[in-house]
C-alpha cells in the first residue's frame, strides 16, 4: 500500500537582487515525482544544491509547494485546513542533522518529549509521564534523563531523543534529513541500527535523505538520485549498485571513498568542474557541462524520467548506452552481500 | 632496506585546555613518528585529540591550551621550544596547514590572488608582482579554471571545493615539507572531495611532500594513506601500516571502528557497535581508557595503562591483550 | 574545536553565577544595587523623620549629627527624602523597564516571526520613533497627559521600547532559522506557542542585559522630567522633584542638590555596572550560540 505519493512537486524560491531587479528563482525542487510504500524506506541521495532537503520539507508541508500534489496515507495534503494539518502532523515526524540545533536548549528532555502529546492527546500528567519514559526506553534512553538539558547529553543521546520525539505519537511516516551525518563513526552504527530496530517494530515508512551512499544502500529498500531539484536516476538498492544508468549516479558511486585498502587508486567516472549554481541551471539536461559521456542532444532536450528496467527509472538522453561495468567490477566484493 | 628518514618526531606529548571545569586532558602522552614522503592519517572520533595534536605542531593551539611536556622535533628542531621568529619562518615555508571549514579559513575582505601571494611575499622576499604571478599558476595547478581572471575574486564567489583548493594553493605554493589537513574533505560534497584528494595526492608526488591528514572517515583512510595513526582519549592506541590497521587490527577499538563501517553487510542488518560512550577527559578511566567499553577486558586492563609498543613489525599497540584482538576482520577474508 | 563545545556547555546558571562574580565592576554594582534597594525597602525603620516633615524653624540646615543630609528649604529632613525617594526611583525605573519591555518584546517576536511586511510595518515604526529625541517626545506626551509620576513613566516607556523590539527582533531572526522551531512546527506547534515557549526563553539573555541597561536611562529621563517640573508633585521625594528644588539654593545651601543627585548618580552607576558584567558573562555565549 502506497503511504506517500508525490506528483511533479515543484518549490521554487524567490530571489530579488535589487528592488527593481527582474524576480529570480531558484528551482529547489523542479518537478519531482515518486511514491513510497508503507513500511519501506525511500533513500534520497544527492550533494548540495540537489534540493533533497527541501524536498523532505516539502513533503511534510514544513515548506508550502509552489505545485504539485502530495498525498498521504490515501488524501490529498497538498492544501489543508487548520485542523487537518494538526492531523498530519500527528501523523509524521522529522529528525534532523544536527540534534543539538533540533532540540530547545531551553526545554528539559521531558518537556520536549511532553509537548507533542499535549497537543495531540488530552491525557493527564501521569500517563503523559508514562508515554514518554517508554518512549525514552525505547530509543535507548532512560527516566534518568528525564530532567536533563539538551546540552547536558551526547551528541548520540541528543539524536535520540530527537527520534524519541518523532515517534512518540506512533506516526505513520518519518522524514530522517542525513540523521547521522554529524555523528561519530561509533554512534552513527549504534543510531542506524535503532532506527531499523524501530522501522521493523512499528511498520514506520522512512524519508531518508542522505548524500552518504553506503549508508542510504544500508536503509534503503530504493533509492531516488537527485541532481539539481531533479530526479537522475530511481530503483531498487539493488539495481542502483549494481546497475546504475545515470551517469551521475555513476559517478557518485565511484567517488565514495571505500573503506578498503584493496580497493585504492580503482578507475573512476570522472566529474568535472564545479556543481553548477542552482539560480542558472544549465539549459537540457542539467548534469550536461560536467557529464564526459554529453553529446548534441544533451545540450538542448531536457531528458524524461523514463522506466527502462522494471522499475528503475532514469533520465539520460543515453540511458541503456552507457555501461559503467569497469568502474565497479572490484567494488562488487565489497558492496555484496 | 633503506631506513626511511624521519620527518617529525612527537614525544610524549601532553596537552590540556583550561576550563572553568577543570583541566581537560586533549593529549595524554602521545608519541609518534612520521616518515617523509608518507601519507599519515590520524584517525579517532570527536574528542580524542586528534585536532589538538594537529594544531600543536605549528603552534596553532587556542589560548586557553596549555602543553604541558614533550617535544615536537621537525627535522631536528624542537618546535616547542624555537623561537618565535624561527616558529613564523617554518609556518607557511616548511609546514603548512589546511583546515576543515574553507569557508573561515579565507579572509573574506582580500582578494584570492593576494592571499596566495601573501604566502612567497613574506617567505621569499619576493616582489608583488612575481609573487601574484606564482599565485596565479599555483591557483591554476590546484584545478581552477581561469586562475587568472578568478584571482581577482573574493572568496564568497568561489565555491567550498573551490575555496579548498585555494587554500590547498596558498599552503603549498612555498612547496612545504610537512602538510597537515585537518579534516580537509568532510565539509564538501562527496564528488568534489574525491577530486580534492585526488589533488593532494598528485602535489604530494610532485612536491615530495609529507602529509599528515586528520579525519574520522575510514574510506578516506583507506583511499590515501600510507600509515595510520588511531587515537583514543587523548592517546594513541595503534599505529600500523593501512592494510594492516584494516585486515589485521590489535587494538579492540580500531577493530571496533572497523566493524562499525558498512561494509559487505546484509541491507538492513544489525550493524556492530562499540557500546558505550567515549570517556570525559577531565576524569578518565583508570588503567586503559577503552576498559569500559571493552570486550577484552581484563584485571590488568582496569589496573596498568597499557604502553604504546611495536608488537610486530611495524605495528604498534597499546594494548594488554592485543594477541586475542588479533587480526581478523572483514576485510582479510 | 574542544575549547568552543566547553564553552557552549560549561556557561548555565551556577557558571553564570560563578563567572558574575569574578567581574569585579559587576560586584560592586551588585553591592551598591543592593543598598539601594536595602534603603529602600527599610525607609520606614532608618528615616529619623517623615519626608513630609515641615519644620520652618530648621529651614535649610548644612549636615548636623541631627540632619545628616542637612534640611531642605521647609525644613524637611533630607537624608528622611533620600531614602523615601529611593523608593520612587527604583519603583519606577522598574516600572518604566516593564511596559517598556511589555511593548518592545512582543512586537520584536512578531517582527522576527512573521517576517515580511509585517516585520516591514514594525521595524518601520520603531525606527521612526527612535529618530526622535526621546526627551523632547516624552516632553510633549507629558504636557498632553498633565503633569505626575503616572504620566511621566508612561511618557518615558512609549518613547524607549525600540531597543527592546530592535534586540529581539535580532535574536528571533537567527533563532527562527535553527532546526528546533522546524521541529516544533513538525509536531503541531501553533505560532503564538512557538514565539512563547520556543523563541522567547532563548532571547531572555539579551533582554536581560538590555533591561539592566536601560534602567539607569529610565531613571534619569524620569529624574529630568520630574526636574523640569513634570513628574512627581510635592510633596512626594522624589530625587529629581528634589532636583528641582534645590536649584533655587544652589549656592546657599548646595547640599539640597548634592545629595540627590549623588544618589542620582550612583544609582544608574550601579546598574550600568551590573549590566556591563550581565553582558560580558552572557555576550560570549550569545556569540557562540
Amino acid at each position: 500500500m502506497e503511504l506517500l505519493v508525490v506528483e511533479d512537486l515543484r518549490k521554487y524560491f524567490e530571489f530579488k537582487k535589487g528592488l527593481f531587479a527582474k524576480k529570480q528563482y531558484v528551482r529547489a525542487v523542479d518537478g519531482v515525482s515518486f511514491s513510497v510504500e508503507r513500511g519501506t524506506t525511500l533513500g534520497v541521495v544527492g550533494e548540495s544544491g540537489s534540493g533533497k532537503t527541501t524536498l523532505g520539507l516539502t513533503i511534510l508541508r514544513l515548506i508550502e509547494p509552489t505545485s504539485g500534489r502530495i498525498l498521504f496515507n490515501g488524501s490529498d495534503v497538498t492544501r489543508l485546513s487548520k485542523e487537518e494539518l494538526k492531523h498530519f502532523r500527528k501523523s509524521t515526524g522529522i529528525v534532523f542533522q544536527d540534534p543539538y540545533s533540533s532540540l530547545n536548549p531551553r526545554m528539559r528532555v521531558k518537556e520536549i518529549l511532553e509537548r507533542p502529546l499535549k497537543i495531540h492527546s488530552s491525557e493527564d500528567e501521569k500517563s503523559r509521564v508514562e508515554k514518554i519514559i517508554k518512549t525514552l526506553e525505547e530509543v535507548g534512553l532512560s527516566a534518568e534523563h528525564l530532567m536533563r538539558y539538551p546540552h547536558e547529553l551526547s551528541g548520540g543521546q541528543q539524536q535520540r531523543v530527537a527520534i524519541a520525539r518523532a515517534i512518540i505519537l506512533k506516526p505513520l511516516l518519518i522524514v530522517l534529513d542525513e540523521p547521522t551525518s554529524s555523528l561519530d563513526v561509533s554512534v552513527q552504527a549504534q543510531i542506524l541500527n535503532l532506527l531499523l530496530d524501530l522501522q521493523s517494530r512499528h511498520e514506520l515508512t522512512y524519508v531518508f535523505i542522505t548524500h552518504d551512499l553506503l549508508t542510504a544502500k544500508h536503509v534503503s529498500d530504493f533509492i531516488m538520485v537527485m541532481y539539481l531539484g531533479k530526479v537522475v536516476e530511481y530503483s531498487t538498492v539493488k539495481e542502483i549498485f549494481s546497475n546504475p544508468m545515470h551517469p551521475y549516479t555513476a559517478s557518485l558511486l565511484s567517488s565514495i571513498p571505500i573503506p578498503d585498502p584493496k580497493l585504492r587508486g580503482r578507475k573512476r567516472v570522472s566529474v568535472v568542474g564545479e556543481p553548477p549554481s542552482p539560480l542558472n541551471p544549465p539549459k537540457g539536461c542539467r548534469y550536461h557541462p560536467r557529464c564526459p559521456y554529453a553529446t548534441d542532444i544533451c545540450e538542448l532536450k531536457e531528458p524524461e524520467l523514463l522506466e527502462h528496467n522494471k522499475k528503475h527509472f532514469v533520465a539520460c538522453h543515453r540511458a541503456g548506452e552507457l555501461s559503467f561495468r569497469e568502474f565497479l567490477a572490484n567494488m562488487d566484493s565489497f558492496l555484496s552481500e | 632496506m633503506r631506513m626511511p628518514e624521519v620527518l617529525l618526531v612527537v614525544r610524549d606529548l601532553r596537552i590540556c585546555y583550561e576550563t572553568s571545569r577543570g583541566c581537560v586532558k586533549a593529549v595524554d602522552g602521545v608519541s609518534l613518528e612520521i616518515y617523509a614522503g608518507e601519507t599519515f592519517c590520524l584517525v579517532g572520533e570527536t574528542g580524542c585529540g586528534k585536532s589538538t595534536l594537529a594544531l600543536a605542531i605549528p603552534r596553532l593551539l587556542p589560548p586557553n591550551a596549555k602543553i604541558l611536556s614533550g617535544n615536537i622535533l621537525f627535522k631536528g628542531v624542537d618546535l616547542l621550544r624555537v623561537s618565535g621568529s624561527k616558529l613564523q619562518e617554518l609556518r607557511g615555508k616548511e609546514i603548512a596547514m589546511i583546515f576543515q571549514n574553507p569557508m573561515t579559513s579565507l579572509n573574506p575582505v582580500h582578494k584570492i590572488g593576494f592571499q596566495v601571494a601573501e604566502v612567497p611575499v613574506t617567505h621569499f622576499k619576493m616582489s608583488w608582482r612575481e609573487a601574484l604571478a606564482t599565485a596565479v599558476r599555483q591557483l591554476g595547478r590546484v584545478g581552477i579554471a581561469d586562475p587568472d581572471l578568478r584571482s581577482r575574486d573574493y572568496p564568497h564567489t568561489f565555491s567550498g571545493g573551490m575555496k579548498q583548493r585555494s587554500m590547498i594553493a596558498m599552503m603549498t605554493t612555498c612547496k612545504p615539507s610537512l602538510l597537515i589537513a585537518d579534516e580537509p574533505t568532510t565539509a564538501l560534497d562527496v564528488t568534489i572531495q574525491a577530486q580534492i584528494l585526488k589533488l593532494l595526492h598528485e602535489l604530494k608526488n610532485e612536491y615530495g611532500l609529507t602529509l599528515l591528514l586528520i579525519t574520522h572517515n575510514f574510506g578516506i583512510v583507506a583511499e590515501v594513506c600510507d600509515r595510520v595513526g588511531v587515537m583514543y582519549a587523548g592517546k594513541i592506541v595503534e599505529i600500523a601500516d593501512v592494510t594492516e590497521v584494516f585486515e589485521a587490527p590489535l587494538h579492540p577499538y580500531t577493530k571496533g571502528l572497523i566493524d562499525c563501517v558498512i561494509a559487505r553487510r546484509k541491507s538492513k542488518s544489525r550493524l556492530n557497535q562499540i557500546p558505550g560512550t567515549p570517556p570525559s577527559l577531565l576524569n578518565p578511566p583508570s588503567g586503559c581508557r577503552f576498559h569500559p567499553r571493552c570486550a577484552y577486558v581484563t584485571h590488568k586492563c582496569v589496573r596498568e595503562e597499557p604502553q604504546l609498543i611495536e608488537v610486530r613489525k611495524n605495528h604498534l599497540v597499546a594494548c594488554h591483550n592485543y594477541e586475542r584482538v588479533g587480526g581478523v576482520s572483514w576485510s582479510s577474508s | 574545536m574542544w575549547f568552543n563545545k566547553e564553552k557552549i556547555r560549561s556557561l548555565r546558571s551556577n557558571e553564570v553565577l560563578r563567572l558574575f562574580l569574578k567581574h569585579k565592576r559587576g560586584v560592586a554594582g551588585l553591592i551598591l544595587l543592593s543598598f539601594m534597594l536595602f534603603i529602600a525597602l527599610t525607609a520606614d525603620f532608618i528615616a529619623p523623620k517623615r519626608f513630609d516633615e515641615v519644620d520652618p524653624s530648621s529651614r535649610l540646615l548644612p549636615p548636623s549629627t541631627e540632619h545628616i543630609f542637612g534640611t531642605d528649604q521647609l525644613g524637611r529632613d533630607i537624608f528622611s527624602r533620600i531614602v523615601y525617594g529611593a523608593r520612587i526611583a527604583l519603583w519606577v525605573g522598574f516600572l518604566v523597564v516593564m511596559v517598556e519591555a511589555g511593548i518592545g518584546v512582543p512586537l520584536g517576536l512578531i517582527a522576527g516571526y512573521y517576517g515580511g511586511s509585517v516585520d516591514k510595518l514594525i521595524s518601520a515604526i520603531t525606527d521612526m520613533l527612535w529618530a526622535f529625541p526621546p526627551i523632547i517626545l516624552a516632553l510633549a506626551i507629558v504636557t498632553i497627559l498633565g503633569p505626575g509620576l503616572t504620566n511621566v513613566v508612561i511618557a518615558v516607556s512609549i518613547v524607549s521600547w525600540a531597543p527592546y523590539t530592535r534586540v529581539v527582533r535580532a535574536k528571533t531572526l537567527s533563532i527562527m532559522s535553527r532546526e528546533f522551531i522546524t521541529a516544533a512546527r513538525a509536531v503541531g506547534e501553533s505560532s503564538l506557542s512557538i514565539m512563547f515557549r520556543y523563541v522567547l526563553p532563548n532571547t531572555l539573555a539579551p533582554i536581560i542585559v538590555l533591561a539592566t541597561l536601560t534602567i539607569p536611562s529610565a531613571i534619569l529621563y524620569t529624574t529630568a522630567l520630574s526636574f523640569l517640573g513634570f513628574g512627581a508633585q510635592p510633596p512626594t521625594p522624589d530625587w529629581g522633584a528634589m532636583l528641582n528644588e534645590g536649584k533655587d539654593y544652589i549656592f546657599k545651601a548646595p547640599w539640597c542638590s548634592i545629595f540627590p543627585g549623588l544618589f542620582i548618580t550612583l544609582t544608574a552607576l550601579s546598574f550600568n555596572l551590573l549590566g556591563d558584567a550581565l553582558r560580558d558573562v552572557l555576550d560570549p555565549k550569545l556569540r557562540l550560540e
